[in-house]
C-alpha cells in the first residue's frame, strides 16, 4: 500500500509537471505509473470478480483512499512530531536528594520574601508615616489598598517597571494594529484559481504573525502526586501477614455470684493464667479507594497458650439458703479437704474476619505509614482449660465455644514498597476479645486484651 | 557515556533511577508527540503521557525484547491514547445511513482542498486535528497517520467498518472546513 501511495502522489506531481512542460519523458513516467495504478485496481477488481460481495466496492475506494491528499499531508506532518513535554514529570522518582533541594530552596525563598516583606514595610513606614496607619483606622481596609498603591507609583522602582509595562502593552498594541491593517490587504477571493492562492498564502506566511495560543499552566505538584499515587498504589492487593501475639486477661465477671462459691471467680483467674502468648496469621484483600484511603478484609487465624501452676485447698464448703443462693461456709478441717497442685494449660483459638479501614498519615517515597480502625467478626472463639470443679471437688476440663463476636480492632501499619508489585507491612495491632465460659454450674465472662506485632508481604495481582 | 537499548532496560528493571530517567528523556518527545496527536490540547496530553509512562514502566518486566523498546513504547502509547479517549467518550459510535452513503462524495470535495493543508506547518496541523472532536480525531490518528486499514479499526475501536469510513470521512471535511476558517480568519473575512 505504501508504493501505491507513493505512485498517485508521484502521478499527481508529474502530471502537473507535464501540464506546464509536455514532453516524452514525463508522459513515459506518468504511463509507468498509470500502469501502477492500474494494475492494484485490476488486482482489486478481480478479486470482486471472485468474490463478489457488497462491501468490495468500499474496500476499492479505501483502497485508492490511502493516497487521499489530506491524509498524506497529515501523515507528513504529524507521524514523526517530537515535542518537549514538561520536564518536572520524571522529577519525582528521584525525589530523595531533591526533596532535601527543594526544602532548602522553599526555605531561602521564605526567608528572603519575609526579609524583603519587612525592608519594603520599614520603608512605607517611614515615607508615609503615621498618616497611612490614620488613614487605614479612619477609611477601612480598601483605602489601605488605595494608599499602598499611591505608595507603590510613589516608588521610583515601581513607576519604572510600569513604565516598561506600559511600552510592552502598547507595543502590543501596535503589532496587534499592524497585523489588521496587513490581513485587510491580503484579503483574496477563495474563488480564485489556484496560484493567486499560492502566492497569496506564501505572501500570509512572510508577512502574519500567526496568533499562538499559549498552553496553559499545568499544576506540576498536582501532576507529580497523580504521578507518584498511580506508581505506588494498585487498586488491589492481595496480602499475607504472620503475627507474634499476646493475650491479657483484662477483666473475669462471675454471673449470679450470690449462687456460685466465693472462691470461684480467683480459681478461674488463677487456672487461666494472665498472659497467653502466641501466633496470629491473616491473609487477605486490600482495595484502594483513593490514594489515602483504603480498605481490607481478610481471615485471620489466632492461637494463644499458657501454662500456669494452680495451687488450691478445698476449705469452705458452701451452705446454701431456700432460694439457693449461699448464706454462709462450714469450715471444713485442712486434713480433710482436698488440695490441687496441678500445672495447667489454658488455650485459646479464634477464626475473626476483620474488615478495616486504613487512612495513611504519613509518605514518604517508599514508605507509608497508615492508621486503621476495623470491626472483627468472629466467627470461632475455642477456649480450652482446666478447672476446679467445686462439685467433683478436683479439676475437671473447662471448654467453651463462642459464636458472632464483634470487637473493635486499632492499628498501625508501616508499609515499604519493594517493587511496584510487592510491599512489606508490619503492624502493630490491638484489640479486646470477650469470652464466655460455661463452667461447674457457674458462667465467666472475661474480657482479654490483644495486643500482635506482625510482619507481612501484599501483592499486586495479575488479573 | 553512551549506553545500549538493553542496557537501559536491564537498568530499569533493577529500578535504577539514573536508566529510568534516561529512558525517560530519550522517548518523552517522542512519546508526548503521539499524545499532543490524540488530545485535545496541552492538558490532556499530559495526562495520557503519564498514564503511558506508568504503563511503561510497570509493564517493562513483560517486554520481550523481540521489538526495539521505542516501538513497543509507541504501541502502549497508542493503546494509551485510544483507551483514553474512549473512556471519554459516553455513548457509542453511532452512524446514519445518509452518513455511510455519502463519504465518498465527501472525499472527492476534500480531494479539491487538501492542497490547502500543504501551506501548513506541523504546529497548525496539530491544532487543527486537535480541535477534531474525539471520535474523528481518534480515527484520523489512526488512519492517516497510524496506517490501520478500516478493518484493523473497526476491531481496535469495536465499530463496523462502514462507520470508520464514514467517519474517515467526515474527519476529513471537517478538517478542511477548520482550515478554510482558519485561513479565513488569517485573511481578515
Amino acid at each position: 500500500m505504501g508504493n501505491k501511495d507513493l505512485d498517485i502522489e508521484s502521478l499527481y506531481n508529474k502530471l502537473k509537471t507535464f501540464e506546464t512542460e509536455p514532453d516524452g519523458e514525463t508522459w513515459g513516467k506518468i504511463f509507468e505509473n498509470l500502469n501502477v495504478l492500474d494494475f492494484n485496481l485490476n488486482e482489486s477488481l478481480r478479486d470482486l470478480e471472485l468474490e463478489p460481495n457488497k462491501g468490495s466496492k468500499e474496500i476499492i475506494f479505501e483502497q485508492l483512499n490511502l493516497a487521499n491528499p489530506i491524509d498524506l499531508i497529515l501523515n507528513e506532518k504529524l507521524a514523526e512530531l517530537d515535542i518537549d513535554p514538561n520536564k518536572s514529570f520524571y522529577e519525582v522518582i528521584p525525589a530523595n536528594s531533591n526533596r532535601k533541594k527543594a526544602l532548602v530552596l522553599f526555605l531561602s525563598l521564605l526567608l528572603a520574601f519575609m526579609l524583603g516583606l519587612f525592608s519594603k514595610y520599614s520603608a512605607d513606614s517611614d515615607k508615609t508615616g503615621n498618616l497611612i496607619e490614620r488613614d487605614t483606622l479612619e477609611t477601612g481596609k480598601s483605602k489601605q489598598n488605595n494608599s499602598s498603591i499611591l505608595d507603590q507609583n510613589q516608588n521610583p522602582a515601581y513607576r519604572k517597571e510600569a513604565e516598561k509595562m506600559g511600552r510592552q502593552s502598547r507595543s502590543r498594541k501596535q503589532i496587534i494594529k499592524t497585523n489588521e491593517e496587513s490581513t485587510k490587504e491580503l484579503i483574496v477571493n477563495l474563488d480564485s484559481n489556484q496560484d493567486q492562492l499560492l502566492s497569496k498564502i506564501n505572501l500570509i506566511k512572510n508577512e502574519i504573525t500567526y496568533t499562538i495560543e499559549l498552553p496553559q499552566k499545568i499544576n506540576i505538584y498536582q501532576s507529580k502526586l497523580t504521578f507518584k499515587n498511580k506508581l505506588k498504589t494498585p487498586k488491589v492487593q492481595i496480602l499475607g501477614r504472620l503475627g507474634f501475639q499476646n493475650q491479657m486477661l483484662k477483666d473475669a465477671q462471675i454471673e449470679n455470684p450470690e449462687y456460685q462459691h466465693k472462691d470461684a471467680l480467683n480459681n478461674f483467674k488463677n487456672s487461666n493464667g494472665n498472659n497467653l502468648l502466641g501466633i496470629q496469621f491473616t491473609a487477605g484483600i486490600a482495595i484502594n479507594l483513593s490514594k489515602k484511603f483504603y480498605c481490607r478484609t481478610s481471615f485471620q487465624y489466632n492461637y494463644t497458650q499458657n501454662n500456669k501452676q494452680f495451687n488450691y485447698q478445698y476449705t469452705d464448703i458452701p451452705v446454701y439458703g431456700i432460694d439457693g443462693k449461699i448464706i454462709g461456709y462450714f469450715n471444713r478441717p485442712l486434713s480433710a479437704s482436698p488440695q490441687v497442685n496441678q500445672n495447667i494449660k489454658t488455650s485459646i483459638q479464634t477464626l475473626v474476619i476483620p474488615v478495616e479501614a486504613f487512612y495513611e498519615v504519613y509518605d514518604l517515597r517508599k514508605t507509608k505509614i497508615y492508621l486503621g480502625l476495623g470491626l472483627n467478626v468472629g466467627l470461632i472463639n475455642h477456649y480450652k482449660s482446666l478447672g476446679f470443679s467445686f462439685n467433683k471437688e478436683a479439676l475437671n476440663d473447662s471448654k467453651s465455644k463462642s459464636k458472632r463476636q464483634l470487637f473493635p480492632n486499632l492499628s498501625i501499619q508501616y508499609l515499604y514498597q519493594m517493587n511496584p508489585q510487592t510491599r512489606m507491612m508490619i503492624q502493630f495491632e490491638g484489640f479486646n476479645t470477650p469470652s464466655k465460659t460455661n463452667f461447674d454450674q457457674s458462667t465467666f465472662r472475661s474480657k482479654y486484651l490483644s495486643s500482635v506485632i506482625s510482619i507481612g508481604f501484599s501483592f499486586v495481582p495479575k488479573f | 557515556m553512551n549506553h545500549t537499548e538493553d542496557d537501559i532496560l536491564d537498568g530499569c528493571l533493577k529500578n535504577n533511577p539514573y536508566f529510568q530517567e534516561l529512558l525517560y528523556k530519550l522517548n518523552a518527545k517522542k512519546m508526548f508527540g503521539i499524545c499532543m496527536r490524540y488530545a485535545p490540547n496541552r492538558d490532556v496530553a499530559h495526562d495520557i503521557f503519564q498514564e503511558g509512562f506508568i504503563k511503561v514502566f510497570h509493564s517493562l518486566p513483560n517486554f520481550k525484547r523481540q521489538s526495539s523498546l521505542s516501538s513497543w513504547m509507541y504501541k502502549i502509547f497508542v493503546n494509551t491514547s485510544i483507551n483514553y479517549i474512549q473512556r471519554q467518550l459516553k455513548s457509542k459510535y453511532e452512524v446514519s445511513i445518509t452518513d455511510d452513503l455519502q463519504f465518498i462524495e465527501d472525499d472527492l470535495n476534500e480531494i479539491d482542498n487538501a492542497h490547502w493543508l500543504n501551506h501548513i506547518s506541523s504546529s497548525d496541523a496539530l491544532e487543527l486535528v486537535q480541535q477534531l472532536p474525539e471520535k474523528y480525531r481518534l480515527i484520523i490518528n489512526l488512519f492517516a497517520i497510524e496506517k490501520h486499514s478500516h478493518l484493523e479499526i473497526s476491531r481496535l475501536l469495536n465499530i463496523t467498518e462502514a462507520s470508520s469510513r464514514s467517519q474517515l470521512s467526515r474527519a476529513r471535511k471537517l478538517l478542511s472546513e477548520k482550515l478554510k476558517v482558519q485561513l479565513k480568519i488569517k485573511l481578515g473575512e
